[in-house]
C-alpha cells in the first residue's frame, strides 16, 4: 500500500515508517515481513472507528478508495493495493512498486505494470491493472488458451502457489512469512525466488533499483530440464519459446535454433565469447546464483541466456516487454548486440 | 562575424557527430541487409512494424508476433529465419526476397544483376535477380548450390545445416556493389563489398567480415602483375567501376577469394558435370600467379604484348559466380565484348566454321590470332613431347580439323594426352 492519501492521514504509517527505518531497512530486499506491525498488513475487522480500513486502487488509478469488504487472510488490501504507487518512488516503506500510476522513475528488475495501461503489447495484462490482452485474449504466445485472465498469483498467476484453485490470495499464504535469509531453496512458495514457486535466484537487495552490474538479482538457470528456473516458470504458459518445454520442434535443443533459445548456455566461441561484463541491459542466468564467481563477470560457456535476458516479467516501455526499444534500429542491434557482439 | 563563428561550429560539431554516428555503425549496419534506408524490411504484417535493417525482418525470435507466426508461415524454421534456411538451387530462404517478383522485400522485388552486368557494363543483360542466376541449366551453367553445401559441410565451421549462399556471402556483413543501385553497373561512387572468404567463417563479423575492403584484400596487391580489362564496348573505362583504374585497387582479390575452396588439394564434386572439379594451383597457372613463358605476341588491349606473361587475372575476368548462359560459368561479356560458349563439341560454330573452336569465342577476347586465316590457331610448331608439329595431325584428328581447346587448355592441366608438355597449359 503506497497511497499517498493513506500515508497523510494514517497513524499507522507513521507509525510503520520509524518502526522500518530502525529494523528493517537494514534488511530491505528479502522477501519475509517479519518485522513490523501485523496491523501492516492485517485488519482483524477491517473497522476501525467504525470506518472500514481495508482499501483499494480506485477504478480510475488515481488513487485509493476504503474497501468495506473484507479481504482473505484478513488482508488490509491485494497485491496491486500493496504493490502500487501514485507516487514517483518504487520502493515505498521497503515494499517494491511494481505499478506506478503516475510519473515515475528507477523501474524495478521486472519492470512496471504501468505500462501496459498504454499499450497491451508492453507487458502483462494482469487483472486489476488491464483488461485481457485485445489481440492476444487470453492466449500467452506459444502456449495454450487459459480459462481466466492472467492474475498476479495462484492458478492463473505467476507468483505463489499456482495449482487448481489458488487464487491470489490463497496463492500466496504465509509466503510473506516466510524468512529467507538463507537463501532460496524452493522448497515452499517463501522459499522461491520472489515467490515464484520453485524458482531459484539470489534476490537483490533493492530490486535492481541502482541498476547496477556488481549489485543485481541471480537467476537461476540450467542447460537442462530443470524446473527451478525462470525461463521455465515463463514455460509454464509460454512453452513453445522455452528450449526444453518447446522441444526440438519448437525450439530444437541445440544449433540451429529454431526460435530463440533459453535455459542453454551462452557459447563460449565466436561473437558470444565476447559478451564478458554483466549487462543490466541482456543479463544472463547462472548454473548456480549463489555461487557466482563475480556478480559483474559473464562467463561464456557457463553462463545462460533467459527469457529475462530479452523481457521484463511485468511491463516495459518497449514492445513485447524488451529490455531495450526493440522498434529503433540502433537501440535494437545494440540490445541484441550484448550477446551478439559482432551483430552491430 | 560572431554569427559566422557560430555557424562554423555548428557545421563542425554536425560533422562530427556525422563522423561518431558513421563510426559507430558497425559491420552489421554498414552491411545491405542492415541498412537504414534500404536493408531488409519484409512486408508482412508483424514484422513490418520494425524499422527497416531490424534483425526481425529476417530473424523471429519466437516464430510468432502478435500472437500469430506472420507470413511465410509454416512453423519455426533453422536459425529463426522467417522460411528454411535451405531447400534447393531453386528454393530457400534468400530467394524468398532475391527475386524479382513475389518477393518479401517491401515493394515486392530485389533485383541482383550479373557480374557481366554490373562490372562489364553489359546492361542489356536480362538476367536480373539471383534465384534466375542459379537456374541456368545444361549447357549453360551455374554454382550447384548442393554441392556447395556438400563441400563446405564440416569445413570452417560449416555444417549441413548451412547455407550454401553463406559460403560466400555473411549475410550480417554483405554489401551492394553497387549498392543500392540494382539496374546500373558499378560506378567508383556506388561501390561496396559483397563476399567474405569461407575460410575465414565464424559467428563474430568483426572476424569474418567483407572480403577486399582492407590492404591486402586487393588485385592490386599482385604489384605489376594486374590489368583490368575494358568495360562492355569500351576502350577507356574498366572494369570493375567503369573508371580509368586499371590496377585493380578497386577489385577485390577474387583470386585468393575463390581458392579458398578452387585450389589443388580440395577435392569438390561438380554434380552437372558428373566428376570432381579439377585441382589446380593458381599459384602456378599462366592466368595466375605464375609466368607464362611462351611468346604471346597477338595480345589484345588492354593487355600489353611486352607484359605478356606476369599478367595475374582475377577470376571473375573470366568466370560469373552465380550462373552463366555459358559452359563452365564463363560470362558473358569479356574483356568488352560479348562471348557465346554453349556447346563445345558442336559442328562449324567456330568463329570460322570450324569446329570444335567455341572456345576461341573467349580466348580471342585477349588472345589475337586464333581464326587466323589458314584456320588453324598459332600453336607452337610443334609440342613436346611430338616432334611432327600439329600439322601433322599428330595432336590433332585432322579430319575432325580440331580436337576442342578444352581438352588441353584448362585449369591445372600440363599434360597432353597424358604426358608432361614441360609447362602449365593455362
Amino acid at each position: 500500500m503506497v497511497n499517498g492519501r493513506y500515508l497523510n492521514f494514517s497513524l499507522y504509517r507513521i507509525i510503520f515508517i520509524v518502526f522500518l527505518w530502525g529494523f528493517v531497512l537494514p534488511g530491505q530486499g528479502q522477501a519475509v515481513v517479519s518485522s513490523g506491525t501485523c496491523s501492516d498488513c492485517h485488519t482483524i475487522h477491517n473497522s476501525q472507528g467504525g470506518a472500514a480500513v481495508a482499501f483499494k486502487m480506485n477504478a480510475s488509478y488515481t488513487g485509493y478508495d476504503t474497501d468495506a469488504t473484507p479481504n482473505e487472510m484478513l488482508l488490509v488490501s491485494d497485491c496491486i493495493g500493496c504493490h502500487s504507487s501514485t507516487g514517483s518512488a518504487t520502493i515505498v516503506d521497503n515494499v517494491p512498486i511494481v505499478f506506478s500510476t503516475g510519473a515515475f522513475s528507477n523501474p524495478l528488475a521486472g519492470g512496471n505494470f504501468s505500462y501496459v495501461r498504454t499499450d497491451d503489447t508492453y507487458g502483462h495484462n494482469v487483472t486489476g491493472i488491464k483488461a485481457q490482452d485485445g489481440t492476444l485474449g487470453l492466449t500467452p504466445p506459444g502456449g495454450s488458451a487459459m480459462t481466466s485472465q492472467l492474475t498476479c498469483a495462484g492458478e492463473f498467476g505467476c507468483h505463489g502457489d499456482r495449482t487448481s484453485g489458488k487464487t491470489n490470495f490463497s496463492g500466496m499464504n504465509k509466503s510473506h512469512h516466510i524468512d529467507d535469509s538463507g537463501g532460496t531453496t524452493g522448497a515452499s512458495t517463501g522459499l522461491s525466488y520472489r515467490f515464484l514457486d520453485g524458482v531459484l535466484g539470489k534476490e537483490d537487495a533493492d530490486w535492481e533499483q541502482d541498476n547496477v552490474n556488481t549489485s543485481h538479482n541471480e537467476y537461476k538457470g540450467s542447460t537442462g530440464s530443470s524446473t527451478e528456473t525462470v525461463s521455465y516458470l515463463c514455460a509454464q504458459c509460454h512453452n513453445d519459446f522455452h528450449t526444453w518445454e518447446g522441444g526440438p520442434l519448437e525450439v530444437g535443443t541445440a544449433s540451429p535454433w529454431l526460435r530463440h533459445p533459453t535455459d542453454v548456455a551462452l557459447k563460449n566461441t565466436g561473437e558470444y565469447a565476447n559478451y564478458t561484463t554483466y549487462s543490466m541491459t541482456a543479463p544472463v542466468a547462472r548454473p548456480n546464483p549463489d555461487a557466482v564467481p563475480s556478480t559483474s563477470q559473464v562467463t561464456p560457456g557457463t553462463d545462460i541466456v533467459m527469457c529475462l535476458s530479452c523481457h521484463r516479467s511485468h511491463g516495459s516501455p518497449y514492445y513485447k516487454a524488451m529490455r531495450w526499444d526493440i522498434k529503433t534500429l540502433g537501440t535494437a542491434v545494440s540490445g541484441c548486440g550484448v550477446c551478439h557482439t559482432s551483430k552491430n | 562575424m560572431r554569427n559566422k563563428g557560430a555557424i562554423l561550429a555548428v557545421l563542425l560539431i554536425g560533422v562530427l557527430l556525422m563522423i561518431i554516428s558513421s563510426a559507430r555503425a558497425g559491420v552489421y549496419l554498414n552491411s545491405a541487409h542492415g541498412n537504414s534506408s534500404y536493408g531488409v524490411q519484409r512486408s508482412a504484417a508483424g514484422p513490418a512494424g520494425y524499422p527497416q535493417g531490424h534483425c526481425a525482418h529476417c530473424h523471429e525470435q519466437h516464430a510468432s508476433m502478435g500472437g500469430s507466426e506472420p507470413s511465410p508461415t509454416g512453423g519455426p524454421s533453422d536459425y529463426s529465419l522467417f522460411s528454411t534456411n535451405y531447400v534447393s538451387q531453386s528454393s530457400g530462404v534468400c530467394y524468398n526476397c532475391h527475386i524479382d517478383a513475389g518477393s518479401y522485400q517491401t515493394g515486392g522485388s530485389i533485383f541482383n544483376r550479373s557480374y557481366s552486368y554490373r562490372a562489364g557494363g553489359w546492361t542489356a543483360d536480362t538476367v536480373n535477380d539471383v534465384q534466375e542466376s542459379f537456374s541456368y541449366t545444361s549447357p549453360d551453367s551455374r554454382h550447384g548450390l548442393d554441392d556447395i553445401l556438400t563441400f563446405i559441410t564440416g569445413r570452417w565451421g560449416f555444417t549441413a545445416d548451412s547455407n550454401p549462399c553463406v559460403a560466400c556471402h555473411n549475410p550480417h556483413a554483405v554489401q551492394g556493389d553497387p549498392a543500392n543501385s540494382p539496374s546500373t553497373a558499378k560506378t567508383s561512387g556506388t561501390r561496396g563489398y559483397a563476399v567474405s572468404r569461407p575460410s575465414q567463417h565464424s559467428s563474430d563479423s568483426s572476424v569474418w567480415g567483407v572480403w577486399g575492403d582492407g590492404a591486402g584484400e586487393k588485385m592490386s596487391d599482385y604489384a605489376g602483375t594486374y590489368q583490368a580489362p575494358y568495360r562492355f564496348s569500351s576502350t577507356t573505362l574498366y572494369e570493375p567501376d567503369g573508371s580509368t583504374t586499371t590496377d585493380g585497387s578497386n577489385l577485390a582479390d577474387f583470386a585468393t577469394f575463390c581458392t579458398d575452396c578452387h585450389n589443388n588439394s580440395n577435392i569438390i564434386n561438380s554434380t552437372a558435370l558428373g566428376r570432381n572439379l579439377y585441382t589446380f594451383n593458381w599459384s602456378n597457372e599462366k592466368h595466375g600467379g605464375g609466368a607464362a613463358s611462351d611468346a604471346c605476341a597477338d595480345i589484345i588491349l588492354p593487355y600489353q604484348s611486352g607484359t605478356c606473361g606476369t599478367y595475374a587475372l582475377a577470376c571473375t575476368d573470366c568466370h560469373e559466380p552465380h550462373g552463366s548462359p555459358n559452359v563452365y560459368l564463363i560470362r558473358k561479356v569479356v574483356n568488352s565484348a560479348v562471348v557465346t560458349i554453349d556447346t563445345l563439341t558442336s559442328t562449324a560454330v567456330g568463329p570460322d566454321g570450324k569446329d570444335n573452336k567455341e572456345w576461341v569465342y573467349l580466348c580471342q577476347k585477349c588472345h589475337d590470332g586464333l581464326i587466323s586465316p589458314d584456320g588453324k590457331h598459332p600453336h607452337p610448331d610443334f609440342v613436346p613431347p611430338d616432334v611432327s608439329g600439329c600439322s601433322a595431325c599428330a595432336c590433332h584428328d585432322c579430319a575432325a580439323d580440331y580436337r576442342p581447346c578444352g581438352e588441353c587448355h584448362f585449369h591445372g592441366n600440363n599434360l597432353i594426352d597424358g604426358v608432361s608438355y614441360g609447362e602449365q597449359l593455362f
